[in-house]
């Protein structure tokens, strides 16, 4: 077992193979060696105050960074993958390649979906983090940019010229 | 980050903050009027009925105002909730990655989203990381469908995207077969990234604009490029004669203009150096002769100064295509194309002003299948010589001052398909005796003589 600690000093217990999904966890214990020692501080990361799914919040102003439970989550549901193929020869996935549970397991609201990829990307979980940036991509896929903006918040700051430029330049993608 | 914020919502902020001083105005005056009542300065029944039913019509509407104040209040702050990290919130590297799963034609049209989003989608580092998830690596390589409709469109992209598009694909190509594409647009400077290219082929096209000096940054792979029948303009860059592994130089039925760089004699390894159908000026560089591997070698229909036939072309000797018509040369045929051009299989010298008999030694070219002399001031008479040209498909002598016979020697010529003759006014007429009847060049003469 590993014990580590979040940004709000609640300690989890999990395996070691559950836990090494984390390549940056992975790592501390190989730097450290003896991983039953000291519980592993990840000053990123809060802990277990957001429910994953849930709209709950004991504090607005403490609303955490990041998660670590939904990734436990996460990392108990996929601890029996194979390893993944090498880059190289892997064939190039598509955003559409999701597997169901984890469709479901990231059928959450748009902050909790940002905090596990953000967490995913601090902890180093390579599968984690390109399911979480499909599912957004999925989300974008398809939307005119206003409705991009409206979905994100995203204020649109050029002023006219400039998106008359941009259009132009984007002439090459429109079919000929 | 604390309570709420406000930042994100400014419009909900400006709502609730008019409609809480209106609630203030209102409570303002209910506070007046009460003070009014209490001197005692409107103590009619009337005014006082009139005064407790304004009262409780601004009640009602006043908790109606809170209701709605406090319900856009829980929005609001359930809006923080839902949105407590949004996607602004994300660092670069993460919205870089998100995009990258989005096809890379259907990508751009994001870039309008905001600056930053912009600033995330031009860079080299996203689309690497795009290209990555969309094309495999040997399709990379090799090239197919999707990266060819990518490729196809290259030349029209915004500068940043062609450099980017060429480092993340293009430079792991060694052929790029873009030929009858469709292809618009200007070949970009970036063409300088491509640096595993050997064989650029790209013709047939409606490419424009000039050929870039950044050409002669692909010295250490490119062998050949071939951009015949395309729109190209401007001069051809001196730069190019760095890449001196060149092979192959095809930039036929363009719109080149300017002189042939004196500098393309560097490139010795050329085998094929077609220049022909431009606009080309100035004289022809004596320099080609350097070339000494050349086997084809067509500058003809450009606009030459006029010039006899630069006496360096003798070392041109494994050449099997010269094509020199419409080139306004002048002065005598000379006589080392016999002596020295063994290996010739065709040589064009249509459409020229040259002077002068053919002479004899053009015998020694065993190997011509096409001789092209027509419309040029050839004089004196066809040199029995000739005869030895067994291989010989076409001869064009027509439009000339040759007089005399048709050589009877010439009836060995048995592969003959093409004679032209006519314009010659003192060329006899009469088919020598010695051909026999029937005969193929029997037939072509009597062709010719007759519909002359």
């Amino acid at each position: 077992m590993v014990r580590i600690t979040s940004s709000d000093s609640q300690e989890f217990s999990v395996s070691q193979d559950i836990a090494c999904q984390s390549q940056l966890i992975k790592n501390m214990i190989e730097d450290v060696g003896d991983a039953d020692e000291q519980p592993i501080p990840l000053p990123n990361v809060a802990g277990a105050i957001l429910q994953k799914g849930g709209s709950c919040f004991p504090s607005i102003s403490n609303a955490p960074k990041l998660t670590l439970f939904a990734v436990i989550e996460y990392a108990t549901m996929h601890k029996d993958d194979p390893p993944s193929a090498p880059e190289t020869d892997a064939k190039p996935s598509t955003s559409e390649d999701i597997e169901d549970r984890d469709k479901q397991f990231l059928n959450v609201d748009q902050g909790t979906l940002f905090e596990i990829i953000l967490a995913a990307n601090y902890l180093d979980m390579k599968s984690l983090l390109d399911v979480g940036c499909k599912t957004v991509a999925n989300m974008i896929k398809g939307k005119t940019v206003e409705e991009v903006r409206a979905l994100f918040n995203i204020v649109n700051d050029f002023t006219p010229e400039e998106e008359e430029q941009i259009r132009k330049e984007n002439e090459w993608c429109e079919d000929r | 980050m604390n309570g709420l914020d406000f930042e994100s919502q400014p419009d909900a902020l400006v709502h609730i903050h008019a409609q809480m001083r209106h609630m203030i105005s209102i409570l303002d005056k209910i506070n007046n009027r009460l003070s009014s009542l209490e001197h005692g300065q409107s103590t009619s029944e009337a005014a006082l009925q009139a005064m407790a039913k304004r009262f409780d019509h601004s009640e009602k509407s006043n908790s109606a105002l809170l209701r709605s104040l406090s319900t856009q209040l829980r929005n609001l702050e359930n809006s923080r909730i839902r949105f407590h990290t949004r996607f602004s919130d994300l660092p670069r590297e993460i919205v870089v990655q998100i995009f990258s799963w989005i096809a890379p034609h259907a990508v751009p049209s994001l870039r309008l989203l905001s600056r930053c989003m912009q600033a995330c989608l031009d860079s080299k580092y996203f689309c690497k990381m795009n290209m990555a998830r969309f094309v495999s690596p040997e399709v990379i390589h090799t090239g197919s469908f999707l990266v060819n409709d990518l490729d196809s469109r290259w030349m029209r992209m915004p500068v940043f995207l062609q450099e980017s598009y060429a480092e993340a694909v293009l430079a792991h190509r060694a052929v790029l077969n873009w030929s009858g594409m469709g292809l618009s647009g200007c070949i970009p400077s970036s063409v300088a990234c491509l640096v595993s290219l050997k064989s650029l082929l790209m013709d047939e096209n409606r490419i424009h604009g000039s050929l870039p000096k950044s050409f002669g940054k692909l010295k250490r792979n490119l062998e050949k490029i071939s951009a015949a029948h395309n729109e190209i303009s401007g001069s051809i860059p001196k730069e190019l004669s760095e890449c001196i592994k060149l092979t192959s130089l095809d930039l036929r039925f363009n719109k080149l203009s300017g002189v042939i760089p004196q500098e393309l004699s560097r490139l010795t390894h050329l085998k094929f150096l077609h220049l022909s159908d431009n606009r080309l000026s100035g004289a022809i560089p004596a320099s080609i002769g350097d070339l000494k591997n050349l086997e084809q070698l067509s500058l003809d229909d450009n606009c030459f100064l006029p010039d006899v036939i630069p006496s360096a072309f003798m070392n041109l000797q494994r050449l099997s295509i010269l094509n020199l018509s419409n080139c306004r040369l002048r002065g005598p045929l000379p006589d080392w194309i016999g002596t020295h051009l063994s290996c010739l299989q065709c040589l064009n010298l249509h459409g020229n002003t040259i002077t002068g008999s053919i002479p004899s030694s053009i015998g020694n070219l065993m190997q011509l299948r096409i001789l092209s002399l027509g419309r040029n001031w050839l004089t004196g008479t066809l040199p029995i010589e000739l005869g030895r040209l067994t291989q010989l498909d076409e001869l064009h002598v027509h439009e000339n001052r040759v007089i005399g016979t048709f050589p009877r020697e010439l009836v060995s010529l048995v592969n003959l398909r093409v004679l032209c003759l006519r314009g010659n006014a003192n060329l006899s007429k009469s088919i020598p005796i010695g051909i026999p009847e029937h005969s193929n060049i029997w037939r072509l003469l009597r062709n010719e003589f007759e519909y002359w």
